[in-house]
């Protein structure tokens, strides 16, 4: 284990090329967090085309390290001008704007900048904490196991898609797992709602169908919703660096909450479809829960800023767990960031503990390195970056959309994944505007293989019998609890989640 | 009148039936996940179906704002009543969106567009359809003048194209009616 940290850590600073990527990697972070209608999983997806050739701990790093500063810039137009970002930023605003308007705006993005970057380095700490815990549990797993874990992830992900929505969830999942059996069959070699279409036995392209489902919609929707900044008050949030650097010493004088909340938002992670948005909800009600002086929330208090920031971006190395481990995505994002990381040729599994560890560790190193290095760097740009909040986001649909065929083409080389990303494209568009879930039918797909491996695997070493293995028995009452509980939520018009929905 | 109220379930039925109908006619080991995935997910559309048409016709409108739906889940999470002050203070700028009608409208011209510019990069390929679709659209859609559209277009077509050819040796598609031409050549 020792060797696979200094391992990890080596492979890192000591390739200057990889470091160099990284810093690459944490400035388009910042900007993309920062410009309004680009979400983490969007950018992601965009960056996929770029990462094409190169060796895979680069192209990991490189991925992981934008999609983990993303949200340390996302809160500045919440502060500064009291237009949250994203859902994961909503719950700074309460606090930080109140503050801005009090012209405690540098101390509002010292204090969440700060937070975000501490909370992003304990998330890694809680990620590399786990992996000698879970090693014996992920190597106990058998082919068995990994089936149901798959149905597992896919319930979870419909579960916590919210009220009334269970059952969308599971459908879209399986319409996922559905579209996985397209191509060549591994066990008779028979090639499966392909026809004649050579292309299509291999199968769907994970790239073509993530983009699809999430990058043209969302640009749709940008597109269409327009719209113009009609008024931008004169008393725009403006702050000394004197400020800023108070507002960065707020998060070691309330450190013992930043550590709580980072440990919260790491572990809320690390269940698949809890996203950024409860994190950061769930630890602003701890904070309020927790505090001498609950009054003071929503009328700018510090530790608003602090508690939600620490746990949205601490939930990232959480969730790279399910993802890296179990090839269970955590979040729809970290399930555009496995495609990618298919792409790359790293293959999800126990296989990452027994063989490819010293990767792992290099994951975990770059978002230690990238969060230290995003807060250093965005401490300096706040105020200039902030004026990105002003972009008008319908002139980079265009541009969007380059990337994104780009993406689809350049994935496997082949015209013919145009035409399926304008298909499939019509089905996410479908879903979005009639509001069912897409974020299952990503989890789906990339399951859909791994699940199918497994069953046959499963079925050939036990027959019917896998099912009343004892770990298999867990899983199915899990399965089974997971839909009850669902189900009973659902009669009742509860929503299972606190505030805000997954992303 | 049902299909109208519940479209994506009528959608997702047809395509897990037409799935698992093809997929009948496959050997069996090839027939078995399909069917393992397909049949529970027809039972589960029918179950969506039986929701949608229980579910009233119309949703209630939750009128209020989103910061004060967080003030009352918040309340709810913490057991006190929570009063945001940010629920009563206009954001430094306000985004005017187009109305639904306007959207609407939009949405289709975008679709349009997008569907244009797969067929123009399929025909023309990445080198012609990129900057063309770039400039009309920046043009026609953003409002940009010629100038600022010309520069823009330049600007994202370098580093697009150019980063991705030159930068990453990426091959991208020279379109049939191109390659035609070149080959003519």
């Amino acid at each position: 284990m020792i060797d696979a940290i200094g391992a990890g850590l080596w492979a890192l600073i000591g390739n200057p090329g990889t470091m160099g990527l990284m810093l690459v990697a944490v400035f388009i972070g910042i900007i993309v967090g920062a410009t309004p209608g680009i979400g983490g999983r969007l950018s992601i997806a965009l960056a996929i085309p770029f990462v094409f050739g190169m060796d895979m701990t680069q192209g990991a790093v490189f991925l992981l390290t934008m999609h983990a500063v993303n949200g340390t810039s996302g809160q500045i137009s919440s502060i500064m001008f009291g237009v949250p970002g994203d859902g994961d930023d909503a719950a700074t605003t309460i606090d930080g704007y109140p503050m801005a308007k009090k012209g405690e705006a540098g101390r509002a993005l010292g204090a969440s900048i700060t937070a975000s970057g501490v909370g992003g380095i304990i998330g890694a700490g809680v990620f590399a904490v786990m992996i000698p815990v879970l090693e014996p549990v992920v190597l106990a797993f058998s082919p068995a196991e990994f089936f149901l874990l798959a149905i597992l992830g896919i319930t979870f992900i419909a579960f916590l898609a919210g009220k009334g929505q269970i059952f969308k969830g599971m459908i879209v999942g399986l319409f996922g797992m559905m579209l996985s059996t397209v191509g060549m069959d591994p066990q008779t070699g028979t090639p499966r709602f392909a026809g004649d279409y050579l292309f299509l036995w291999d199968g769907l392209s994970v790239v073509t169908c993530v983009l699809a489902v999430f990058a043209i919609p969302e640009m749709i929707a940008l597109a269409s919703r327009g719209g113009s900044i009609s008024s931008v008050s004169a008393e725009t949030a403006s702050f000394s660096y004197r400020q800023l650097f108070d507002g960065v010493l707020e998060v070691p004088r309330h450190w013992f909450l930043a550590l709580r909340t980072s440990i919260i938002g790491a572990l809320i992670g690390m269940v698949p479809g809890l996203g950024g948005s409860a994190a950061a909800w769930m630890c602003y009600g701890h904070a309020v829960q927790t505090s001498k002086t609950p009054e003071r929330f929503g009328h700018g208090a510090v530790e608003g800023v602090i508690a939600p920031e620490t746990a949205s971006n601490a939930k990232e190395g959480g969730s790279l767990l399910p993802t890296l481990f179990f090839g269970i995505p955590g979040s729809s994002g970290m399930a555009v960031l496995m495609g990618a990381f298919l792409i790359l040729g790293i293959q999800p599994g126990p296989a990452m503990i027994t063989q490819h560890l010293d990767l792992v560790w290099t994951l975990i190193w770059a978002l230690v390195i990238g969060n230290l290095i995003a807060v250093s760097f965005l401490l300096f740009i706040t105020r200039w970056v902030a004026l990105l909040t002003f972009v008008n986001g319908a002139i980079l649909v265009p541009f969007i959309l380059v990337l994104v065929t780009v993406g689809a083409y350049a994935n496997e080389g082949q015209w013919e994944n145009l035409v399926i990303l304008m298909g499939i494209s019509v089905i996410g568009w479908a879903l979005m505007r009639w509001d069912w879930p897409r974020a299952p039918f990503v989890i789906g797909l990339v399951l859909g293989k791994i699940a199918e491996e497994s069953l046959h695997k499963a079925l050939g070493l036990w027959g019917l019998g896998f099912f009343t293995r004892p770990l298999s028995l867990v899983l199915i009452g899990m399965i089974l609890v997971t839909i009850a509980y669902a189900i009973y939520t659902n009669a009742r018009g509860k929503n299972v989640m606190p505030v805000g929905a997954p992303s | 009148m049902i299909l109208l109220r519940t479209p994506m379930t009528f959608v997702m039925i047809a395509i897990f039936a037409t799935m698992l109908y093809i997929a009948l006619g496959y050997p069996e080991g090839a027939r078995f996940m399909p069917l393992v995935v397909g049949v529970p997910a027809l039972l589960l559309c029918a179950l969506q179906l039986v929701l949608d048409l229980r579910a009233p016709h119309k949703e209630h409108r939750d009128e209020r704002s989103e910061m004060e739906k967080a003030e009352e889940r918040v309340s709810q999470m913490t057991g006190r009543r929570m009063e945001f002050e940010a629920a009563n203070i206009a954001p430094a700028f306000t985004v005017e969106e187009n109305q639904e009608s306007e959207a609407a409208s939009r949405e289709r011209a975008i679709w349009a567009y997008i569907i244009a510019f797969v067929a123009g990069i399929l025909l023309l390929g990445y080198y012609i359809a990129a900057p063309l679709f770039l400039l009309f659209y920046l043009r026609s859609e953003a409002h940009c003048t010629w100038r600022k559209a010309a520069t823009y277009t330049a600007i994202g077509s370098a580093f697009i194209l150019g980063g991705l050819t030159f930068g990453l040796k990426l091959k991208l598609h020279t379109g049939f009616v191109t390659g035609m031409l070149l080959s003519m050549m």
